[in-house]
């Protein structure tokens, strides 16, 4: 019966993420514990209707199709813990957020009102699972993982995902925002701290303009990089070199955090794995190599691959 | 464990086409079975209705066969009716004859007619208008004629005539 099931009511999947204004979808069947992947489409989000009408054409098809998407709001973060009095204990409220335990180890949690904000996005559309990127992130480091804490970024267009894992367990997690130029100008021009300080190594004139980078001693590698390659003379080369800059003065104040704040575990890293949604870059590699001394790694990520694994996962648990 | 915010909510298995084509075969199925089920009540029916035919044909023959052989006695008894009636008719006739044969000066006080024959007693005012007017007819009727006299006081002879032969009438049909 279950083979006839298969065949004559197969269980599928519409998996689907957001990146820079496009979203991103994968059909599927699901058999054998495996996602099998038939079709990827893209659309652009201002004509969502494209998803939903894919989606219903689908549905038509094949009644038990799951819907299955990344969650990409900018509330939502990961502690380690699982208990309502550990996310108490990072000045989290409990009542206004939604959250998932995780191997018995370290909660996911997200906005209630964003996760509900984001299914309003897709109004018609039922979803079956969303997912946090910290589970996302977790689920692509683990064969990554060993007895070291590690840190690792999930880098989406304007945000990253990053967390610290060691032998498994959560120690650390935040969500980053990444500016433009533009907007590091506006920030600068706040004069708001943005890190607490206490590295070891001290960028803080990277914070300034961008210009300035090729007046600074400890960005000369690059400066000959740029002088060597005519092509960075490109504006949208220096926008890439200026987001570069903010990512890895994001990820510096928040290893800053980590390093400072009592509430987490303490150990110092050496390693730092990026999975990158866009195209970063090997330029971020080198800062992080160069002015942090941490091994750095580079890696391109597809949401949907990962999503594939847990929906294929989740939807077995659940029968 | 799941790694979802949130559960995945049930799925209807069949779309609408195949919930159009399952609700078809199943209404196609039922009738099918309805049917069988009709013919099969419809058989043990008539089996049963075969048998009571059967008996009630059984029946009817025994009726038929009683029937035959009430038509038969009826027309036994209408035969031996339209015989007797015969018979009756012709010994009506006969006796008729017979009185019409004794002549007025012979008086009869006694006649027997059986199969056998006919047996007359009487008193008659001499012997030869016994022997003229009454055997002489007797004879040519019966074929053996006995007559015996008894004379009386005034001269006239009583007499008993018995005769036996061929007269046909008397004779019973056989049930």
């Amino acid at each position: 019966m279950g083979k006839l099931g298969r065949y004559f009511w197969p269980k599928t999947a519409l998996l689907f993420y957001l990146y820079e204004e496009r979203i991103y979808a994968a059909f599927g069947y699901i058999e054998d514990g495996e996602f099998d992947m038939q079709e990827r489409r893209e659309f652009e989000m201002s004509k969502a209707a494209g998803l939903h009408e894919w989606f219903e054409e689908i549905r038509q098809t094949y009644p038990k199709t799951y819907i299955c998407a990344m969650l990409d709001t900018a509330n939502q973060g990961a502690v380690p813990g699982c208990l309502k009095s550990d996310l108490e204990k990072y000045g989290i409220e409990v009542a206004l957020v939604h959250r998932l335990c995780i191997e018995n180890s370290w909660t996911a949690y997200t906005s209630i009102v964003e996760m509900k904000w984001f299914e309003q996005k897709f109004k018609g559309i039922d979803f079956d699972l969303l997912y946090s990127p910290f589970v996302l992130l977790y689920k692509k480091s683990l064969p990554l993982l060993d007895t070291k804490p590690a840190l690792f970024l999930l880098h989406q267009n304007g945000v990253a995902f990053l967390a610290i894992f060691s032998e498994g367990r959560l120690w650390y997690a935040q969500v980053l925002i990444i500016g433009s130029g533009e907007d590091s100008d506006m920030d600068g021009d706040e004069g708001e701290p943005k890190e607490p300080g206490g590295l070891s190594f001290d960028l803080e004139m990277i914070d300034e303009d961008v210009e300035s980078i090729s007046d600074l001693d400890l960005l000369g590698e690059f400066k000959e990089e740029i002088e060597q390659k005519p092509e960075l003379e490109d504006e949208s080369a220096f926008e890439l070199l200026e987001y570069n800059l903010n990512l890895f003065e994001e990820m510096k104040g928040a290893l800053s955090r980590f390093y400072h704040d009592d509430l987490y575990s303490h150990d110092f890293i050496e390693r730092v794995t990026i999975f990158d949604m866009g195209d970063l870059g090997e330029d971020l590699v080198r800062y992080i190599e160069d002015e942090l001394f941490m091994q750095a790694s580079l890696y391109s990520f597809d949401p949907i691959e990962v999503i594939s694994i847990l929906a294929v996962k989740d939807l077995e648990a659940a029968g | 464990m799941s790694y979802s915010f949130i559960r995945p909510k049930p799925k209807p298995k069949l779309d609408s086409e195949s919930r159009m084509i399952l609700i078809f075969l199943l209404v196609t199925l039922l009738l099918i079975l309805g049917f069988t089920a009709y013919i099969f009540l419809k058989m043990r029916s008539m089996q049963s209705e075969i048998v009571s035919m059967q008996k009630q044909t059984e029946s009817f023959r025994s009726q038929s066969r009683q029937f035959r052989d009430e038509i038969a006695r009826i027309e036994l008894l209408a035969q031996k009716y339209d015989a007797i009636s015969t018979n009756n008719t012709l010994m009506k006739e006969s006796i008729q004859n017979l009185f019409d044969l004794v002549p007025d000066q012979i008086t009869l006080t006694k006649a027997m007619l059986d199969r056998n024959g006919l047996v007359l007693y009487g008193v008659t005012p001499s012997k030869d208008v016994y022997n003229y007017l009454l055997l002489a007819p007797l004879k040519s009727v019966f074929q053996r004629n006995v007559t015996t006299f008894y004379p009386l006081e005034n001269g006239w002879w009583r007499f008993v005539s018995v005769n036996e032969g061929s007269i046909e009438a008397g004779n019973e049909v056989p049930e």
